[in-house]
């Protein structure tokens, strides 16, 4: 299991679950991915931008025959540690809140603490924010 | 409370995606019927051996072309979907596991075959040891569609 680190840079939902998917599946097709997340083209695109920036996946076009293209996305080892990564945070957080009492504070395991934005690269390692 | 209520719903989002990526390699899994036509190319290839001169090579060939066709249908219709495949694959472990698969079918063709040799002809011997040999060969298809493909066959909705 990895160890926890809460990465702000995938925290948010669209990156989230487009890390999600990648890591679930080889080639994941930009046109499925937008599909999935109800999301506009370039809309994707800037989010798989900003991920492709910091090595997590990487976008490449493939043809299919006839002149059809295709965009593939696949993450990368890095990503897949972040991911891995984030999710034990994700999990850490869950289980402090259940160990401790809904209304208790306090660090996560591993070092993570909480899970909203406002922790914003307070781990070593964690990828700031974009815009 | 409220980190861990946006940690849970996190969390669903991820497994919900992950879902939808399982859902969309099963729905283009290759059919049933390409999992028969490589058995049958199998069977078609392994009975062919004593058949004759003339004959052994062109019986071979249906059975190759059975099994390349197979093969080719089913990785023209996983290439309609939105993901090309599940990541990793080919762990040592399976690798191991495919190898022993090819050899058990075809140390079941042999033995088969050696011992049928004492009840019927030579050309007849391969086409009967065949058989237990084809039907390991459509289980390992089978095998190698839940690696590629995930659990299962797609709803008939999906279809």
């Amino acid at each position: 299991m990895a160890a926890p680190r809460f990465d702000e840079l995938i925290h948010a939902s669209t990156r989230l679950s487009i890390m999600a998917m990648a890591s679930a599946g080889k080639g994941v097709e930009f046109r499925f991915i937008r599909d999935e997340l109800g999301v506009s083209d370039s809309v994707l695109s800037k989010h798989l931008g900003a991920l492709e920036a910091v090595g997590y996946i990487t976008v490449h076009k493939e043809s299919i025959g006839r002149g059809w293209r295709r965009t593939l996305v696949d993450i990368t080892e890095e990503g897949e540690a972040a991911f891995q990564g984030h999710v034990a945070a994700l999990d850490a957080i869950i289980g402090r809140t259940e160990r401790h009492g809904p209304e208790t504070g306090g660090q996560a395991p591993g070092g993570v603490r909480g899970g909203g934005s406002e922790h914003a690269g307070s781990d070593p390692g964690t990828v700031p924010r974009e815009s | 409370m409220e980190h861990e209520q946006e940690a849970r719903a996190a969390l669903d989002g991820v497994r919900r995606m992950q879902t939808s990526v399982e859902g969309e390699l099963n729905r283009n899994r290759p059919r049933w019927w390409m999992d028969i036509l490589y058995a049958a190319g199998f069977y078609t290839v392994l009975a062919s051996l004593e058949l004759g001169t003339w004959i052994s090579p062109a019986v071979a060939g249906l059975g190759f072309a059975m099994l390349f066709l197979a093969v080719g249908l089913g990785i023209l219709r996983a290439a309609r979907g939105g993901v090309r495949g599940p990541r990793r694959v080919w762990t040592p472990a399976r690798a191991v596991g495919a190898a022993a698969w090819l050899a058990a079918m075809f140390a079941v063709f042999w033995a088969v075959r050696t011992l049928a040799e004492g009840f019927l002809p030579e050309w007849a011997a391969p086409v009967v040891a065949a058989v237990p040999a084809a039907v390991l060969s459509w289980f390992f298809v089978h095998w190698l569609g839940r690696l590629g493909f995930g659990p299962g066959r797609p709803a008939a909705r999906a279809e």
